[in-house]
């Protein structure tokens, strides 16, 4: 065999994994960002005033989104999903972020475009992060989880209506869920994770509704 | 100025998530399953290759082959048809996972054959331009640039994957002409698939994140070269025995 032929496949091989560990870099320092963000979110669950937060938590995700689409530009062109393994679970997070600032905003569900606006709100619509719908649902469902906590943490502070509203709206989630058909892959794992967190939003407006303390 | 409620829709969640259902389903998962049914269409007839090619060693080697040779154009049909139709460059990627099987199977299968028929392994812009002849005959217009996604459709690791898949063939090619006593073919597939594996290893190196099943397909690599080896030893010492005999 020409070896020639071989130095070729192995100089393909050698820039592919440079490439990779270029990304895994990248994708490190996002990793960064998503956390100061969940830093941030956790100061919400025992924050009086939830309003008050919301402006710099719109600030860290766009911290967050800048060092997505630099990671995304650096993508070789048509080689998006040959390396997206990489950063899916990073960008899920920071979409269940997204949805629940978004929530406590506009106390409705975020999508894809809207999640891309927030994100990157003076870029143009291309330039944004890209968010595959996949990464999208498992954000959801993320989403979720974080309310249900969030919900337990704000009656101990005595914001019985989060505890409603969140409990409301996460139950619509999980319906538009059963709409989708699941492949029985890691979506379908997260999506059966999401009915007991929804089970736990329950349970909390059950204890505070038979103890009378809703109005 | 809060950025969020400058794009505050009123969508019920319902709704939104009907949107996404369909798009999950039209995008995603009817063009998945498509794609799976065909990956097993061209994996299914390339091991029919195969097992028609290991009758060469007790058949008529021209003959094998040339039937062989057509039982791949018929596969390439089959990729050109199925499979590359159904992609776009990028969701090359995005559905590689699903052929790559039915990809390493075919170049396993032209692998053997090339080594048959031309006694060494084609190359992979060799078998890539295969295919795409075979895309440019199918298009209507001739006059059509035959695309990028075409010329590099088995991607490297598929055809280092199928490579090392090859060896396998290989080995029982070489056990099967020793046991029939053909020793100059079966030194002849010893020295070629030694020079294989080194070069394979040597690949790997870099290959290590693409491929969770690599090890194992390494390590049964390295298990089929030393089978040949041993065989090729038993038939040496058996030779040499037997002329001293002779001598006498």
């Amino acid at each position: 065999m020409e070896s020639s032929f071989f130095f070729k496949l192995n100089d393909y091989l050698e820039k592919e994994s440079q490439c990779r560990e270029n990304l895994r870099e990248c994708r490190d320092r996002c990793d960064a960002a998503v956390r100061s963000a969940a830093v941030l979110v956790e100061s919400l669950h025992k924050e009086r005033d939830l309003s008050s937060k919301l402006q710099e938590l719109y600030e860290s995700l766009r911290e967050v989104a800048s060092g997505f689409v630099r990671l995304q530009s650096n993508v070789p062109v048509d080689e998006y999903y040959k390396y997206n393994e990489l950063w899916r679970s990073s960008l899920s997070q920071a979409v269940a972020v997204g949805c629940l600032v978004y929530y406590l905003d506009c106390n409705q569900l975020a999508d894809i475009f809207v999640l891309e606006r927030i994100f990157c709100p003076k870029e143009p619509e291309a330039s944004s992060v890209r968010i595959e719908l996949e990464d999208y649902l498992v954000g959801v469902c993320n989403l979720v989880g974080e309310l249900s906590r969030l919900s337990v943490n704000r009656v101990t502070i005595g914001d019985f209506e989060f505890a409603v509203k969140a409990a409301k709206f996460s139950s619509e989630v999980l319906a538009g869920f059963r709409l989708l058909n699941f492949r029985n892959d890691y979506l379908r794992r997260r999506f059966d994770g999401m009915k007991y967190d929804v089970k736990k939003l329950e349970e909390v407006v059950y204890d505070i509704s038979i103890r009378g303390l809703l109005k | 100025m809060l950025s969020g409620t400058l794009f505050h829709k009123d969508v019920s969640i319902y709704s939104l998530f009907e949107e996404l259902a369909d798009k999950l389903n039209q995008k995603k998962i009817e063009k998945r399953e498509r794609l799976v049914k065909a990956s097993r269409d061209v994996t299914y007839q390339s091991k029919k290759a195969i097992y028609l090619l290991h009758r060469a060693a007790d058949e008529d080697l021209f003959s094998i082959c040339s039937s062989a040779k057509e039982q791949l154009e018929n596969i390439r049909q089959l990729i050109c048809k199925l499979l590359l139709p159904e992609l776009s460059a990028e969701e090359y990627f995005r559905f590689h996972s699903v052929f790559t099987i039915a990809l390493q199977e075919y170049t396993e299968a032209r692998l053997f054959l090339s080594y048959l028929s031309e006694g060494r392994a084609l190359t992979l812009d060799e078998i890539n331009a295969e295919i795409s002849q075979q895309w440019q005959s199918l298009l209507e217009n001739s006059e059509e640039e035959v695309i990028d996604l075409v010329i590099h459709f088995i991607s490297v690791q598929d055809y280092i994957l199928g490579m090392i898949d090859v060896s396998g063939e290989l080995m029982r090619y070489c056990i099967n002409c020793s046991s029939r006593n053909e020793s100059k073919k079966a030194f002849e597939v010893e020295s070629f698939l030694r020079q294989l594996s080194a070069e394979i290893k040597y690949l790997a190196v870099y290959m290590s994140h693409s491929n969770d099943n690599l090890e194992n397909k390494l390590q049964a690599m390295r298990i089929n070269v030393q089978k040949v080896e041993n065989a090729c030893y038993q038939l040496y010492v058996r030779h040499m025995e037997f002329h001293s005999k002779q001598d006498e």
